[in-house]
């Protein structure tokens, strides 16, 4: 657990501005390790079956992106859970929720779950669509900046995921019988199905893809 | 104990490597101690060496499945409200969400913060404590590719700040008691991602093979 500044190294390019590809090696996907092509078509270090790039990767990618964005609308209209309180009721929407914290003064936690959970979904999803245009129709948009973004979104994805453990958390906790309770509601179903189809997304989408062709 | 030889299977070539976000191709640096490559061309890290033994990642991998136990034998978060008292532990609000007829999301729940850690955790220690004698178990090839591809789903970070939320949530209208577990448990958070930062998956599949 050292926190001291780790020294980076910029390694020596073999080829300018050639990719791996076309100089006929493989990357494993799975140990890493460089791979001449010619003949085989497993990784011989871990046996994994090797490819220059994701197979279908936009085809896959369009289609859980093409899900997420069905299921995202319900997710954020519908009621994601109820609580009962002795004397109340109170049904949530995400957005909901994001007022009563705002409401209550609690401003960093409203932004913070805003972001989380309505931002960022809908940020993955306009990037990755844009991604797939750009390598699809192949946008003259500078490569490095693709490439950052990508690494972006697959990297904040994951954080969309608290609002589900928020209720979860909620709903064991609040669990007073007929003095309080929280239910979960359909809402949360679409909210969930967002946040794995968007990483799923995410995770079949291949960044090289936007390199291919670029000198 | 067995220890990296700096050499991969004969035909994978070790003095070369592949940027994953560009495919730029590299003849590998000389690293010294801790040092991270970076791709010239995008950016990105390509592969962050990390010098120290097998057995230190062990070392942290143990102390983190230890501090997932603590974590889940003692209740996370307690709640106090007009003298009626409820706890919650890592789990308990699962069964709840079944009966609620929301299956989906406990399984969505129970798998991304309490199965993947898990899974995480006994992967490495089943292939890092017999390498540490210089042994391989069947089995684990398999079980260190599914360690490679199942990290994203691993939340227990995410899981945490849920935890807070909810806590800062409920505290307006009842009383928050933290748990013992909770201390476990952002214990653990710190250790497993020392101990996913400490996993040279270069090295190990090189070890392994």
């Amino acid at each position: 657990m050292t926190s001291e500044p780790v020294p980076s190294t910029s390694a020596d390019s073999l080829n300018k501005n050639v990719s791996a590809m076309a100089q006929g090696f493989y990357r494993c996907d799975d140990c890493e390790c460089t791979v001449p092509a010619g003949g085989t078509f497993a990784c011989p270090q871990c046996g994994a079956r090797l490819h220059y790039r994701k197979p279908n990767s936009i085809a896959r990618c369009w289609s859980f992106l093409a899900a997420a964005a069905f299921c995202y609308l319900p997710a954020n209209i519908l009621p994601i859970m109820t609580s009962t309180q002795v004397g109340y009721r109170q049904t949530d929407t995400i957005l909901s929720g994001v007022q009563y914290l705002a409401a209550e003064g609690m401003w960093p936690l409203a932004l913070l779950v805003f972001i989380a959970s309505i931002v960022v979904p809908l940020l993955k999803i306009v990037v990755l669509a844009f991604l797939l245009l750009a390598v699809q129709l192949r946008w003259r948009v500078d490569p490095v900046e693709l490439t950052k973004w990508y690494r972006f979104t697959d990297a904040i994805g994951r954080w969309s995921m608290v609002d589900i453990f928020v209720m979860a958390v909620l709903i064991a906790l609040v669990n007073l019988g007929s003095v309080a309770d929280v239910h979960a509601e359909a809402g949360a179903i679409f909210f969930g199905a967002v946040v794995i189809l968007t990483l799923l997304a995410a995770h079949a989408f291949d960044p090289r893809l936007i390199w291919d062709g670029k000198t | 104990m067995r220890e990296d030889t700096g050499r991969s299977h004969p035909a994978c070539r070790s003095d070369l490597i592949t940027c994953s976000y560009c495919d730029f191709l590299y003849r590998m640096p000389p690293l010294q101690g801790r040092a991270e490559v970076q791709c010239t061309r995008c950016g990105a890290s390509i592969y962050s060496s990390y010098p120290s033994t097998f057995t230190h990642t062990l070392a942290l991998a143990l102390t983190a499945l230890i501090l997932f136990i603590l974590a889940n034998s003692f209740p996370l978060l307690s709640l106090e409200y007009h003298g009626i008292h409820s706890e919650a532990t890592l789990l308990s609000g699962i069964s709840l969400l079944i009966d609620q007829g929301y299956s989906e999301i406990a399984i969505l729940v129970v798998i991304t913060s309490w199965l993947m850690p898990l899974a995480e955790l006994t992967a490495l220690i089943y292939i890092l404590v017999p390498l540490h004698y210089g042994w391989v178990l069947p089995g684990a090839t398999i079980l260190l590719r599914a360690f490679g591809k199942l990290r994203p789903w691993s939340m227990s970070e995410v899981y945490l700040l849920g935890l807070v939320i909810a806590a800062v949530k409920l505290n307006e209208r009842s009383d928050i008691v933290p748990g013992v577990a909770l201390w476990a448990f952002v214990a653990l958070i710190f250790v497993l991602a020392a101990t996913l930062s400490a996993v040279d998956m270069r090295r190990l599949w090189r070890a392994l093979s």
